[in-house]
């Protein structure tokens, strides 16, 4: 059994293990003689941390309870604009400048991430923060996937200071709540609760750093390096390859959040 | 109401009352450029955030046409294959005829509009504050008596020429039986020529089916229902409405019933039955099913309404199935066998399920006799109390030992290129994965299954341990009875003393032990399908959909 990770890389640790796991998918396909898929090694990174929802998982989470867990949690919020959606609830401001604004591509996000059971204690902070914060906009799962998912909360900024600053008021506040962690996010705080993102001309943060990961995932399995045959190479060394080339295009392998060169640069894989 | 026709011959028309626009207040990462807001005006329902190109094809159907035409049209204009856009759009349309976007072309309702009062109007003894629903020709406030404004008053407006003089006539006359026994006190009627209004006291209180969380409160609560509508029934009243949105409770556990303008009053002709939703029953739904008039309302037809409600409380979800299109779920009601509890995510509660099975007979005559008949076997039912189980610490930490031994690089790890390991690696993971809640166990099951080529473990031989293992654990959910527990827990013990297979196997061995006494500690359970294999297929459409479309992800 695994040690636990340090306070502070609960979640470097959570992506680290998901690369590893896609590698050594990619790794025993290539050893087939089968090409890897990047698409679905893509998927398997990014639905990595879902708690599976069934049996007693979805017993307190069907719909209506969900929805009312948000409306007594955003009881007293104003000046937003709820939205329900299929898979989602949406809170978004009045005067949300973003809004149809193609000028504005880059948001910057903030991922709340509680257990399922203790979203309600988490919807209330986060609702006091985005009114405090300056958040655009947030928007919870309104399913019970959408809550079993990691990345069930997300709060939207328009700068990366105002959400810097968002995310580390609610690192402290919700400290004490048991955290769930959004792999492929940048820590925010010692226990997992609170990251960061930034999406890219539109494109998410967590599928940025998925497709990179996927597409140099399955590059390295079938490619003869250094002599060796093809699919030879075991999961770790895939894993350390695919990390080198992610870290080449302008991703913080070390924390996988937005650090400020990958800010600067576009993480198109 | 839907007539014998099925819905892919029925016409259907873009309601009247849809509002079609643009989204331009959600943020880039909700919705792609061309997304739009679908709503009905008036309507409590939310809007649908729809794609550009759902939208496209609604837009077809503001002439009448059957649901593949509509597709049909849309796919010879944009050129998209007809057969996979079929296949693609067919659930979106009936779930957009479900929110009433989409409604039969021979529909004739107004399209509804806005309140007809506003905050701050005197209505009688009272004024009005919020609104708190309107839905058609009726709206409920919260106001305040003007000649005592700290007294907080529910003001019902009802203004429907065809109806509503019946309608608060008759939840007056309930309302000034029960005497607020059960149900808000009457302050005052003013009745008019099309309905008139209605003045309550005000009651603070939740959606019964939302009210308890855990699984004792979730009992308590279904039994002070039962008590409540035995005791409606013993004064010779049908609510003639019930649903959980109509039964709150209260903080302090009190059941208090809303909405009585359908309801029986004693000496009176029955009540219409309710057209729609979960509580139909299926002599009501068989009688909209073939196009002919629905009897009236009768107690045994409202004992099975009302268990329908005392399902979802002990369950939190539905008896049945019902997320259909209309004639589909008209056939579920009339057809279909309850889901078992364990398939709703209820408790292991076989004495009360029996209870409410009875209470769920298709036919009437083998339901109670009445209400008061069903509570008293509901109290026998309580007397062999509702399991909700937990996975004890030891078992956790076994879990969690056999999950890390399965994890790249773990004892198991040698085995990775015997599709026959990878596939029982995977179904042992898969289960764990769902009986326990465990996210690592799900993740890793989705990597051995890549390895085993997508496949899964067999069943278990017949008469083999294992196989006889299920058995039992089937035999207790069905009956309760504690020696087939016991029985499935000696087999389980069997299991683990099954000289070790040497590769990771779900049906001997240490795994199928570990799994058959995880299953044993949560025997309910053992009745819910996987939903993995659908959540990571899902997953992948979503994020190829992604990449074919731009952004949508979080």
């Amino acid at each position: 059994m695994g040690t636990a990770p340090r306070p502070g890389r609960q979640l470097a640790a959570l992506s680290h293990r998901a690369v590893l796991r896609a590698a050594a998918v990619a790794a025993g396909v290539a050893a087939r003689g089968g090409p890897a898929d990047a698409d679905a090694l893509t998927a398997m990174l990014y639905t990595a941390g879902s708690i599976p929802c069934g049996g007693r998982a979805g017993l307190d989470h069907d719909e209506r309870r969900i929805d009312a867990v948000l409306t007594r949690g955003t009881a007293g919020l104003t000046g937003f604009r709820r939205h329900r959606g299929d898979y989602w609830q949406a809170w978004v401001t009045e005067n949300d400048r973003a809004a149809g604004d193609p000028a504005i591509s880059h948001v910057h996000k903030v991922y709340v991430s509680p257990l399922p059971d203790r979203l309600a204690a988490a919807v209330d902070a986060v609702a006091r923060t985005a009114a405090d914060g300056g958040a655009h906009s947030f928007k919870v799962g309104g399913t019970a996937s959408g809550i079993h998912r990691p990345d069930k909360i997300v709060l939207y900024f328009d700068t990366a200071a105002d959400a810097d600053a968002a995310a580390h008021r609610l690192a402290v506040q919700l400290s004490g709540l048991p955290a769930h962690g959004v792999p492929f996010t940048g820590q925010v705080g010692e226990t997992g609760m609170v990251s960061r993102g930034f999406d890219q001309s539109g494109l998410s943060w967590r599928l940025l750093v998925c497709r990179l990961l996927g597409s140099a995932l399955a590059r390295h399995a079938g490619r003869t390096e250094g002599g060796e045959e093809p699919g030879s190479a075991d999961a770790a060394a895939l894993t350390a390859r695919c990390l080198a080339d992610a870290g080449a295009a302008g991703l913080d392998t070390r924390t996988f959040g937005p650090s400020a060169l990958a800010e600067s640069a576009v993480l198109v894989p | 109401m839907t007539g014998p026709a099925g819905i892919e011959s029925r016409l259907f028309r873009l309601s009247p009352a849809a509002e079609i626009v643009p989204a331009p207040d959600i943020p880039a990462s909700f919705a792609i450029p061309g997304d739009v807001l679908a709503g009905l005006r008036g309507s409590r329902q939310p809007p649908c955030l729809l794609s550009a190109d759902t939208a496209a094809l609604l837009e077809h159907f503001r002439t009448p046409m059957t649901l593949a035409d509509g597709i049909h049209a849309h796919c010879r204009e944009s050129g998209a294959d007809p057969l996979s856009t079929l296949d693609e759009c067919f659930g979106v349309l009936v779930a957009l005829s479900r929110h009433g976007l989409l409604e039969p072309a021979d529909t004739s309702a107004p399209p509804p509009d806005g309140p007809r009062h506003a905050a701050a109007d005197v209505i009688g003894p009272a004024a009005l504050d919020t609104l708190v629903r309107k839905v058609r020709d009726t709206e409920i406030w919260l106001g305040h008596l003007t000649a005592e404004p700290s007294r907080r008053v529910a003001v019902k407006i009802v203004d429907e020429p065809a109806s509503g003089r019946r309608l608060v006539s008759t939840e007056a006359a309930a309302l000034r039986l029960l005497d607020g026994d059960g149900a808000p006190r009457l302050n005052a009627v003013l009745p008019s020529d099309t309905g008139g209004v209605l003045i309550t006291e005000w009651v603070e209180g939740r959606p019964v089916d939302l009210a308890a969380t855990d699984g004792p409160g979730r009992c308590r609560t279904a039994r002070r229902v039962l008590a409540r509508y035995a005791a409606l029934h013993a004064l010779g009243v049908l609510h003639g409405d019930v649903h959980p949105g109509n039964i709150l409770a209260t903080a302090d556990g009190e059941i208090l019933l809303l909405d009585f303008g359908l309801a029986g009053l004693p000496g009176q002709d029955g009540p219409p039955r309710p057209a729609g939703g979960e509580a139909l029953d299926p002599q009501a739904a068989g009688a909209l099913r073939d196009g002919i008039a629905v009897p009236p309302l009768d107690p045994v037809a409202e004992q099975y309404a009302l268990a329908t409600v005392l399902f979802r409380i002990l369950c939190g979800a539905g008896y049945l199935d019902l997320d259909a299109e209309r004639g589909d779920a008209l056939r579920r009601i009339t057809d279909d066998r309850p889901r078992r509890f364990a398939q709703a995510g209820g408790p292991c509660w076989p004495a009360g399920e029996r209870v409410l099975r009875r209470a769920l007979r298709k036919d009437p005559k083998r339901r109670y006799p009445d209400l008061a008949a069903m509570l008293v076997a509901f109290d026998c039912a309580l007397q062999r109390p509702a399991r909700w189980f937990e996975v004890p610490e030891e078992l956790a930490a076994d879990l969690r030992r056999a999950v890390a031994d399965l994890d790249v690089g773990g004892r198991w790890w040698g085995h990775r290129a015997d599709p026959d390991s990878c596939a029982h690696a995977a179904g042992f993971l898969r289960r764990a994965a769902l009986l326990a809640g465990d996210p690592d166990a799900a993740d890793l099951a989705a990597m051995w299954r890549a390895l085993a080529g997508g496949r899964l473990p067999s069943g278990p031989q017949p008469g083999s341990p294992a196989a006889r293992f299920e058995g039992a654990l089937r035999r207790y959910r069905r009956t309760g009875r504690a020696a087939a527990l016991a029985t499935a827990r000696r087999l389980a013990a069997e299991l683990a003393r099954a000289p070790d297979p040497g590769m990771p196997h779900v049906h001997t061995g240490p795994l199928a032990a570990l799994l058959a006494s995880l299953e044993c500690a949560d025997p309910w359970q053992a009745d819910v399908p996987s939903s993995l294999p659908a959540q990571t297929a899902a997953a992948r459409r979503s994020i190829a959909s992604r990449q074919a479309s731009g952004p949508r992800s979080r």
